[in-house]
């Protein structure tokens, strides 16, 4: 039973190249995210005490992205 | 009628039309050369811990030193079997709310209850 | 009240108290990531979700037993146990991402993190529940809940393309990504067939006295009621499809959803959706924590009510009490709200069985429901939707986690 589990568990584990594709999809997404939230402010729609929150965001989820790809590449 | 399917885990109703608990056992009377007779049921207690497991139950009592908060309820007093069993008790004088009293108790001191 | 305003007012309260976190995050990715073609899954667990419970306002009304009452009573404490620990424990994790669902709502009003919102949130909970009635949580609420409908109309100002949209009624295999795809769909099902909702809902109906004159009240109530409601989280889908897909947005954070709104709808957009979060997930946590109490008080046969006193009905009262901080103590652990919600979601797929499977059987047991069992087609609808909705979790689950 056990070893079914690690089994199951080391196929679902994916292979560093994709993991470095998810963390750059990752990380794109997150791009588009900034350029729509600039977008957003510019036209005024939502409030900077938001926007900061947004930001912050953007930056703890890009830097987790990056170091994952960082982890993938030197695989 | 059928004990399990009629009586057993069904909901108690007092005579206020009160909750006051679920059948958690029936206590039957073993006669001679007669067949087998419903003397009571059993509200509370560690009742139906020894339905669940029979070593956390005698755990259970060991810890609190006995049966827990029982009410045995004759089968006398049984007025009704239908939708719930109705009987002739007063669910606050009985042991089967010791827990809700002593809920009550804790939540007293809570503004508005 | 005449049976036409009744039915109005069920109808409404069915849409209004629809959305959640788990629906609109659910929802919110499931658009993001894969356009309109998740729709069908939304479909697939609203039309389940409108049946179950159905069954459940059938079961109070007949009966007169809540469906915890008649599961206690028709499997034996042992049997219940098991629904009774399994819909304890999915039902708390959910309890938790709603309670953070309203604190997030305020932090994005007011910037304040949303920690510091745990407790006024729990107490405002906790108050409505100690000194509220049913109607008022039933109704209040989710008549609130009606701003949600600032999705639909996000959603028709987007202007989305019908055909596209009709596409994504069948179900499609994805293109791309398939584990997060199977992942995102059981999520859906999980986040429309929460089992807290049947709990509420036959509670509902014993506490409101109905009987079996309300059967046909019940079935539009259940249909119309969960069917709209559905419509407003695939408005959450569209303007998520509209908004982020098109350009490549993968929603990993609840900071990226309001903009879904913001977009099509401007500063008002904004406001709407910080709205429509805090009064969805407050509505559904009260809703939850109140179930929790029904669960554990019906099985266990104690006194039970929202509308009673909390000294009339102490250990009722005390579950609620107990339930709500333990589920802030979640929140306050620092959890990612979203990450917390979209698990739950699939944890409740996973555990759809162990809900269901009792309540069928109830459901065809003439000792019950009398002349009112379920017909094969409800019966094999909700069997096949659960069924696959566990298997098909029990892989996409670890495959997420492990493979993410």
């Amino acid at each position: 039973m056990a070893l079914a589990c690690a089994l199951v568990l080391s196929a679902c584990a994916r292979s560093p190249a994709s993991q470095a594709a998810d963390a750059r999809a990752s990380l794109a997404s997150w791009d588009s995210t900034l350029a729509l939230l600039g977008r957003e402010r510019a036209r005024g729609t939502l409030p900077e005490k938001f926007i900061a929150q947004v930001l912050r965001a953007a930056a703890q989820e890009k830097a987790g992205a990056e170091a994952r790809l960082r982890a993938a590449e030197a695989r | 009628m059928l004990l399990g399917r009629d009586v057993l885990d069904q909901q108690v109703i007092d005579v206020a039309g009160h909750e006051m608990g679920k059948v958690d056992g029936v206590g039957l009377e073993l006669r001679d050369g007669e067949p087998a007779r419903v003397a009571f049921i059993v509200i509370g207690g560690t009742t139906l811990l020894w339905r669940i497991h029979a070593g956390l139950a005698r755990w259970a009592e060991r810890r609190l030193g006995g049966e827990g908060h029982r009410a045995r309820i004759p089968w006398q007093q049984v007025l009704k079997i239908g939708v719930d069993v109705k009987v002739d008790v007063k669910a606050e004088r009985s042991r089967a709310l010791h827990w809700e009293r002593w809920a009550r108790h804790v939540i007293r001191r809570i503004p508005g209850s | 009240m005449s049976k036409l305003l009744e039915i109005a007012l069920g109808v409404v309260t069915g849409i209004g108290g629809f959305l959640e976190a788990g629906s609109l995050a659910t929802a919110a990715q499931a658009g993001a990531a894969f356009g309109f073609r998740l729709v069908w899954a939304l479909a697939l667990g609203t039309v389940c979700l409108a049946f179950m419970v159905e069954m459940a306002g059938r079961l109070a009304s007949v009966s007169h037993h809540t469906l915890p009452d008649a599961m206690r009573e028709r499997f034996g404490i042992r049997f219940f146990l098991v629904p009774l620990v399994t819909v304890a424990l999915v039902s708390f994790l959910v309890l938790a991402s709603e309670i953070g669902g309203v604190c997030l709502a305020l932090q994005f009003a007011t910037g304040v993190p949303l920690r510091w919102w745990v407790a006024p949130v729990i107490l405002g909970l906790w108050l409505f529940l100690w000194k509220g009635t049913f109607g008022m949580v039933e109704k209040g609420a989710s008549l609130l809940g009606l701003v949600t409908i600032a999705f639909v109309v996000g959603a028709l100002k987007l202007g989305p393309s019908p055909a596209e949209l009709a596409a994504g009624l069948l179900p499609s295999l994805p293109g791309h990504d398939p584990a997060k795809y199977w992942f995102i769909a059981v999520s859906i099902v999980g986040a429309s067939v929460s089992p807290y909702l049947f709990y509420f809902y036959s509670a509902g109906a014993v506490e409101d006295g109905w009987d079996e004159s309300y059967l046909g009240i019940n079935r539009i109530v259940a249909g119309g009621g969960m069917a709209f409601g559905g419509g407003i989280a695939a408005a959450v889908l569209v303007c998520a499809a509209m908004v982020l897909h098109s350009g490549g947005i993968q929603v990993d954070r609840y900071e990226q959803i309001p903009m879904i709104l913001s977009s099509p709808l401007g500063r008002w957009g904004f406001r709407l959706f910080v709205a429509s979060l805090a009064i969805g997930c407050f509505g559904a946590a009260l809703e939850i924590a109140l179930a929790l109490a029904y669960l554990v008080a019906q099985g266990l046969g104690w006194r039970w009510g929202e509308s009673l006193q909390p000294r009339q009905a102490a250990r009722f009262a005390l579950v609620y009490t107990l339930a709500l901080p333990l589920a802030g103590l979640v929140i306050v652990t620092g959890i990612d709200p979203l990450k917390l919600t979209i698990f739950s979601m699939a944890l409740t797929a996973l555990s759809l069985p162990v809900t269901v499977v009792p309540l069928l059987v109830l459901m065809n047991d003439p000792q019950y429901l009398g002349d009112h069992t379920n017909g094969w087609l409800g019966n094999a609808a909700v069997l096949a939707v659960s069924v696959v909705a566990c298997v098909v979790a029990l892989v996409a689950i670890p495959l997420q986690i492990f493979g993410g």
